[in-house]
């Protein structure tokens, strides 16, 4: 097995002996001297994709949104405990009004 | 200079630069197509080499051979354009993630001046190619594609005779590697 996969390796990297050579389309020069009489415009917005497009500025881009995310997500949990806080006291407050009235309701009958 | 002066040397750059695309077309597009492996990429590239060949030409001091000098060109923008476009494959990373596509490892160049009952096996010798790194790669395919001696393949990337032989062994065992493990994994 070994040497018949020996052989075949070696029939591989054989594989590219003699190989003819390849000719690019023709017309060449004249895509080249188009090329050079009408460069292309650089713009603005290929400028700015050009920026976007290199990995740093994508990863700064992607690690400021997790930042984000988390910044919210904190100020929300934070919001809610707060939140929850506020209805508490005002469950309690309502419920000492209630007991009160009831108190006083059967404490003060009415003649 | 009068303005006919000007126009004959104008001129006369202009057939320069046109010599030298006719005479070296065929080298440079055969350098770059067996870097980045596709044919239309190797018409972009071998475009882009000679526009960078007109704009060097003025500052071109012959400190190497006008051949040598346009190779180092064309490997450094081959090697470029592939990287870039590595770069942009990455961009399907999350596709890759999500299982809509698979990144399955299989032959897919065919060069065009293979023999046709060698094609498969020198497709897979490309799939193979693909995963040396850049020096070792550079250095195999100038000898074995495009017949360099070793002394010019030094001239081009820079580096001592020792060197480049040192880069081909090693490319030749890496090979042997990458395609022993190929066989392996799909036809065991």
């Amino acid at each position: 097995m070994r040497d018949i996969l020996s052989d075949k390796i070696d029939f591989i990297l054989s594989s590219i002996d003699g190989i003819a050579k390849a000719s690019p389309k023709p017309f060449l020069l004249t895509r080249i001297n188009a090329s050079l009489n009408n460069p292309v415009a650089e713009t603005v917005w290929g400028r700015i994709a050009f920026f976007l497009k290199k990995p740093i500025v994508f990863g700064f881009t992607i690690l400021l949104l997790i930042f984000i995310n988390i910044l919210v997500i904190k100020s929300i949990k934070n919001k809610s405990e707060i939140e929850n806080i506020a209805k508490a006291a005002t469950t309690q407050k309502y419920d000492f009004a209630i007991n009160v009235s009831v108190l006083y309701d059967t404490e003060n009958h009415e003649p | 200079m009068n303005q006919q002066a000007i126009f004959q040397k104008v001129k006369q750059s202009e057939d320069d630069f046109a010599g030298i695309v006719n005479d070296r077309e065929q080298m440079v597009y055969n350098t770059a197509l067996i870097i980045v492996q596709n044919e239309e990429d190797a018409e972009d590239v071998t475009q882009e080499v000679f526009l960078k060949v007109y704009e060097g030409l003025k500052s071109f001091r012959s400190e190497s051979s006008l051949s040598t000098w346009i190779y180092r060109i064309t490997i450094t923008t081959a090697l470029d354009f592939e990287k870039q476009k590595k770069r942009q494959k990455r961009g399907g990373l999350m596709q890759r993630v999500f299982g809509y596509a698979e990144a399955v490892e299989k032959p897919d160049f065919f060069h065009p001046g293979v023999a046709l009952d060698k094609k498969e096996d020198a497709a897979v010798l490309f799939m193979a190619l693909k995963k040396l790194p850049e020096k070792q790669r550079t250095a195999f395919l100038l000898h074995k594609m495009e017949g360099l001696t070793n002394k010019e393949i030094a001239a081009i990337m820079e580096t001592s005779l020792l060197a480049v032989e040192s880069l081909q062994v090693r490319a030749k065992n890496n090979l042997r590697t990458h395609l022993n493990e190929y066989y392996k994994k799909h036809f065991s």
